[in-house]
């Protein structure tokens, strides 16, 4: 199940970053199809790219809604929420888990071989906070003087960003790189934090920062589809808490907030087959016949991360 | 008179799938305002703004 859900990832990154004409062109992609929005985070503004990025679309509407009012328009970001509450309310954070580029560089960095470390659950809210303040109200509140806001989630935070579309515009276009100045070093340095830090502990962006995560996560109770707990055949043995990447502990909370539905835990931990996936309430797949409320097992020391 | 027939499912099925209702109402909610982004011409403004580098999102402006 982890090779089928990489060669997802592989493929989803691809498709959202589909024009390779970029080396030639020296641009970005300016096709319709941009009118799209990637599922999970991908800047619009990196070279490759094919689709908008909702994050980034949703505050530039909500830094621009005074010049739209004025225009007689009113552009909120219907069209991106709309989007996003479908993807949310049909996969929830299964986005992260499959489709989301950021998710799959986090993954891979994160087999590189080193000493691994937890993330403290109580940083989880920030990426609340993100989205709260970073993504919504910041750009729709503060604005100078012509009305205009800014997107201070892109311009301040957003290592994605300077990964996949700030290096590689700078290194094709030298006019650009006489205005890289502070902001640039700042987010760059944020880029380099993150990347360390994903080398150390699974997923640390998707865990603490991510707005588009947060919004995802705030589907976790009503997704379509979502891994379900069989109560009956559960042990307690805390297998599925040594396998998860995002730190749940899936036999104390099934609805988990953070659970990016990866499957590892039904896949790879769970002797009992206690877990099992489901869409709308229908159990998918097969489930094969094994002892059921076994007594619990130890461990052992495995990371819990 | 005709005998009654009962249209309740009978209680001897093994196994009992419940559908869940709350997603699909959730889906249609969203797909209502993704309906009514389009219909003001939202998709036209993302497309102006995503065809252009975004100076902010990469650093420099």
């Amino acid at each position: 199940m982890e090779t089928i859900r990489r060669w997802v990832q592989v493929l989803s990154t691809l498709l959202v970053n589909g024009y390779w004409e970029f080396p030639v062109t020296r641009t970005i992609y300016q096709g319709p199809l941009k009118v799209l929005c990637s599922p999970g985070l991908n800047c619009y503004s990196c070279p490759a790219a094919t689709t908008s990025c909702p994050i980034g679309a949703l505050q530039q509407l909500l830094a621009g809604v005074r010049h739209t009012i004025d225009s007689g328009q009113l552009y909120i970001g219907l069209y991106i929420v709309g989007f996003m509450g479908v993807m949310g309310g049909v996969l929830g954070r299964a986005v992260c888990g499959w489709l989301c580029p950021f998710g799959l560089i986090q993954d891979l960095l994160y087999k590189i071989p080193s000493r691994k470390f937890g993330i403290p659950s109580v940083l989880r809210y920030l990426k609340y906070g993100f989205l709260a303040f970073f993504v919504i109200l910041l750009p729709l509140l503060v604005v100078d003087h012509m009305g205009s806001g800014q997107t201070w989630f892109c311009k301040y935070v957003c290592p994605a960003g300077t990964l996949t579309a700030g290096i590689p515009m700078l290194l094709m276009q030298p006019g650009l790189r006489q205005a890289a100045g502070l902001l640039f070093l700042n987010k760059l340095f944020i880029m380099v934090m993150f990347m360390i830090w994903a080398v150390y502990a699974s997923r640390p962006f998707c865990r603490t920062t991510c707005p588009l995560g947060a919004f995802y996560a705030l589907f976790a109770k009503v997704k379509l589809v979502r891994l379900r707990l069989d109560h009956s055949r559960c042990t307690n043995c805390k297998a599925c808490h040594q396998v998860c990447p995002m730190g749940v502990k899936f036999n104390e909370s099934p609805d988990d907030a953070e659970c990016i539905t990866c499957l590892a835990c039904m896949d790879k931990a769970c002797e009992f087959d206690a877990i099992s996936l489901e869409i709308g309430g229908v159990p998918v797949g097969g489930r094969a016949s094994r002892p059921v409320a076994a007594p619990a097992r130890e461990t052992g020391n495995r990371v819990n991360r | 008179m005709p005998p009654q027939v009962s249209r309740k499912p009978s209680r001897s099925s093994k196994t009992k799938v419940e559908v869940r209702r709350t997603p699909f109402v959730v889906i249609l909610v969203f797909t209502l305002l993704g309906i009514i982004g389009i219909a003001t011409g939202e998709p036209r403004r993302v497309l102006e703004q995503a065809v252009q580098v975004c100076l902010s999102c990469i650093g420099v402006g």
